[in-house]
């Protein structure tokens, strides 16, 4: 199956305003994206995450790698040929208030990609496709005239979303979208956004640090840690067997509202290491429970360890014990791989 | 092309799409009333508004209501005022009284042009030097840094010693030496813009360069901007006055309240006080004018504040 | 049995633009010594508010109206402000999220901490920075000798809010109000903070803590008890267990529900497709 968006040996290096460092905010990630399918990519802050959502949206441009659109190369593209594509690859952004210009009013927000692209034949075609759009993601019609601060921040991403969705594109990020929404917004949002890939079919990429949300909504889950790819795995692989260090003590730190689910903590050492002065070796190796001398050689490689699991680590047999003794045996989060049969197409 | 069929599905989806199209076809009245309903209650607002309404109302009609010409000189010469020269005369025999009230008419229509000539040219270049991030930008800013680099007043008088004092050259030159302010303002705002998510955003939707920075970074980097267009008005009055009070500027006989104040600064030392005092008050009072509305605009230009 | 904190019928009203908000409508909490308790709800329903009360630090427009706050046995809406003073820091302490909002950007966080200390306890400048360096250490600062000389902005989130922590234990208290302590941190760091702030209670068991929160995910593993809050009053509490189990009002229901976000279906086939198969 093709993938809708593929982004190969990405790298991306930022130079710091007043001096000379350098940071390298990616560093040799590949990933592709298939239709209809939610990839989360996960990650603390420094991770480069962020960075990855830029890139795919053709926002920034990558120092070194290749950018696929349906096997259509995107890298070198100027702004204006680029436009082309902007109706099939939409964004949907973190904060929600910040993301919505405050002068515009609700329904000039959702329907101005329908006609900076040029995607109605008439006037009435957009307020028609505008009504289509407010419905589809449930949004209050009165709220129509308003102007983005009058609404609360679920409101808000709501906009956001219909802004996204209102070219029907092929292709959403998502980045951090629920993060500063409270805790009703944010179950109401994920609905949402689950209906909606449904319904039309919509690839995600879903950046976020909150696992919760993560394992909600996500087919298959990459985390990232300072620029490159830790572990990749379909999302029940990821949280049943966890094998990188890093995944696993970012699991553990993950705090599922389940008093019941009280699990221990793998505390990692030390604070996250500054982009700019990067560690030898595995970047992890610093903080890393298992990590030892042969770690600070080289970079460990993204190594396929299951069928459509992959993981960066030289320590692949310590890191399972390491889990094995602190989860004992599977987590009440494991799904019962029995009843979770596909009845679902 | 994006479908518009509707087609009812699910029979709950079909009465809140009504709803929908309902509200997307019937928007509600406009934004007049929000600012009327705004300056109703800000009293400082209403106090300036009053005052520079009433100068634009005298700039039209002093000439018909003047008891006499201001351009007419007379025998009766540095007269106190009585009842016949209501603020009295000066050395030329100019009643001053006709002479302040037609004042407004010169001083708004240089200041009022000379500072929409300033925004005009300085925010669309604002704009553009603070959203390039190229040599254009940069040498726009330099261009402009070195009109600010010289004290205003020199400035203005440099300039009118080349172009030759006349009404038609102070409106450019007061308005060359306010624009780097424009240009400053706005370029500052659209650097903090700039970095905004909704820009971002705006890309994301299909804008251009050109469509992001006239669509979205402009209309939000305004309006802060336009409080700043009151006081800037106050300031190209007292500009023009400056200038002509050193007799760069205005020539007699038109009145100007700055070239009355030079006409009457020496009479102050033999006593004769009133004729250099009411263009003085005059002046005063129209700036203050003025500064309220700028404050009131400040309010009224954040649509969170409202 | 040991009630550390008791509040009864709490009534904190403000008065904006000529209307009365009862921000805290009838409020009973109480926390006992040794326990977390995990105080939940939305942003702007008035959290903050009730830690504010408690510290005697509401200004106008809000004013406390009714209600008993028993810290110790003394209600402290009774004593006057000297004692609250001497009580703030020192028996009653505070840590609250922004780090670097809270800590004074022009002062190295070794002298912020010590001169906190030397406000509430008879010390000299040498024995409260001995004092500070321990508790830089206990907090898990590394290098702390180094540290005290730094700036709030030289440190990173995570470490700025340890010297927070530092402030809010350094005098022992008692009750450690802990209002949001680890918004805005990263999951790994929140959870550093959050076992140190277990464990340092552990160590102290006839101290307590009432942890504000949004984040249920935070209570349901560090709160031995929960309340949850509710338009001006708290409607429910108990243990956290016993809530989640069986909540009994409907609001808790919704928002533990809400916060479950329930996993949805198993991933369709397709989307494993990593390695290419399907159509």
């Amino acid at each position: 199956m093709d993938a809708v968006v593929t982004c190969t040996n990405i790298v991306k290096r930022f130079a710091m305003p007043h001096s000379r460092d350098v940071v390298t905010a990616v560093n040799d990630v590949s990933l592709s994206i298939f239709p209809g399918e939610t990839l989360a990519l996960v990650g603390e802050s420094g991770s480069g995450k962020t960075t990855v959502g830029r890139l795919l949206l053709h926002l920034l441009n990558p120092s070194e790698g290749r950018l696929f659109f349906h096997g259509e190369e995107f890298t070198f593209l100027s702004e204006r040929s680029f436009l082309a594509y902007r109706p099939r690859i939409q964004a949907v952004f973190q904060d929600p208030y910040d993301s919505l210009n405050p002068r515009l009013r609700v329904d000039q927000l959702i329907q101005e990609p329908l006609i900076r692209m040029k995607l109605c034949a008439s006037k009435h075609a957009v307020r028609v496709r505008l009504a289509e759009l407010i419905d589809l993601v449930a949004l209050d019609p009165s709220l129509l005239y308003r102007l983005p601060h009058e609404l609360s921040g679920g409101e808000q991403q709501k906009v956001g979303i219909a802004r996204a969705i209102a070219s029907n594109p092929e292709f959403i990020v998502l980045d951090e979208p629920m993060s500063s929404l409270d805790t009703f917004s944010r179950a109401e949002i994920i609905f949402l956004l689950r209906r909606l890939q449904q319904e039309l079919n919509i690839a995600y990429l879903f950046i976020t640090h909150d696992l919760n949300a993560a394992e909600a909504i996500a087919s298959r889950v990459a985390v990232m840690y300072l620029g490159k790819i830790a572990e990749l795995a379909a999302r029940d692989d990821l949280f049943a067997r966890p094998t990188h260090p890093y995944t696993q003590a970012l699991l553990s730190s993950a705090l599922f509202p389940d008093p019941s689910a009280r699990g221990s903590v793998i505390l990692l050492k030390g604070e996250i290491p500054s982009p700019i002065r990067l560690p030898t070796g595995c970047y992890f190796h610093s903080r890393c429970p298992i990590g030892d001398q042969s770690c600070t050689y080289s970079q460990p490689p993204l190594d396929a360890v299951a069928d459509g699991h992959s993981v960066a680590c030289f320590k692949l047999q310590q890191s399972t014990l390491l889990w094995q003794e602190v989860h004992g045996k599977a987590s009440t989060h494991e799904i019962d791989l029995n009843n979770g049969d596909p009845a679902l197409n | 092309m994006v479908s518009t069929d509707i087609g009812g599905q699910v029979a709950g989806r079909l009465t809140s799409r009504d709803a929908a199209l309902a509200a997307a076809f019937n928007p509600p009245r406009g934004q007049l009333a929000v600012i009327t309903r705004y300056i109703r209650t800000h009293r400082a607002m209403q106090v300036g508004l009053l005052i520079v309404l009433g100068y634009a109302l005298l700039a039209v009609i002093a000439r018909l209501i003047a008891p006499y010409n201001p351009e007419t000189a007379t025998s009766a010469t540095l007269q106190p005022p009585s009842l016949r020269h209501l603020f009295g005369t000066d050395v030329s025999g100019f009643d001053i009284l006709s002479r302040v009230i037609a004042a407004p008419r010169v001083d708004i229509t240089i200041a009022v042009t000379a500072t929409l000539l300033a925004l005009v040219i300085g925010t669309p270049l604002g704009v553009l030097a603070g959203f390039s991030r190229g040599v254009l930008g940069e040498v726009v800013s330099r261009i402009f840094d070195l009109i600010q680099a010289f004290p205003f007043f020199v400035l203005a008088i440099t300039l009118l010693a080349v172009l030759g004092p006349s009404v038609v050259n102070l409106i450019i030159v007061v308005a060359v030496v306010n624009a780097p302010i424009y240009l400053r303002l706005i370029k500052s705002q659209t650097l903090y813009l700039r970095e905004r998510t909704f820009i971002q955003a705006a890309r994301v939707v299909g804008n251009t360069e050109f469509s992001l920075m006239f669509r979205h970074l402009f209309p939000n980097a305004l309006p802060p901007v336009l409080a700043q267009v009151s006081i800037n008005v106050a300031w190209a009055v007292i500009l023009t006055a400056g200038v002509s009070f050193v007799g760069a500027g205005v020539r007699p006989p038109t009145p100007e309240w700055g070239l009355m104040i030079s006409t009457g600064a020496s009479n102050m030392f033999s006593g004769q006080w009133w004729v250099a005092l009411f263009p003085g008050i005059a002046l005063a009072v129209s700036t203050a004018g003025y500064a309220l509305i700028a404050d009131g605009l400040r309010d009224l230009s954040d649509p969170t504040r409202r | 049995m040991d009630n550390l904190l008791t509040v009864s019928e709490l009534e904190t009203h403000f008065y904006v633009g000529g209307r009365t908000t009862k921000v805290l409508n009838g409020l009973d909490l109480s926390v006992r010594r040794g326990e977390i308790v995990g105080l939940v709800g939305p942003s702007g329903t008035g959290k903050s508010v009730l830690v504010a009360s408690i510290l005697g630090l509401v200004k106008p427009p809000g004013r406390i109206v009714a209600g008993r706050v028993r810290f110790n046995g003394e209600d402290l809406l009774k004593v006057n402000e000297a004692r609250l003073k001497r009580l703030r820091g020192k028996d009653i302490s505070l840590i609250a999220a922004n780090p670097h909002t809270l800590l004074n950007p022009l002062i190295p966080v070794g002298a912020q901490v010590a001169n906190f200390l030397m406000a509430h306890r008879p010390v000299s400048k040498k024995v409260a920075l001995d004092q500070v360096l321990e508790m830089f250490r206990a907090v898990g600062i590394p290098d702390p000798a180094r540290r005290l000389g730094n700036y709030p902005h030289e440190l990173s989130g995570g470490m700025a809010q340890r010297v927070v922590i530092s402030i809010g234990l350094i005098c022992s208290p008692q009750l450690l109000l802990a209002d949001e302590p680890t918004f805005g941190l990263d999951l790994t760091i929140q959870a550093q903070v959050l076992e140190l702030m277990k464990s340092l209670l552990a160590q102290r068991p006839e101290a307590a803590m009432l942890l504000v929160t949004r984040d249920l995910g935070i209570v349901a593993n560090y709160c031995d008890r929960v309340a949850i809050m509710h338009q001006g009053r708290i409607i429910e509490s108990g243990e956290t267990a016993d809530v989640w189990r069986a909540p009994k009002q409907a609001y808790t229901q919704e928002i533990l529900g809400a916060a479950a976000l329930d996993r949805g279906p198993s991933p369709t086939p397709k989307a494993s497709v990593a390695t290419g198969m399907d159509g």
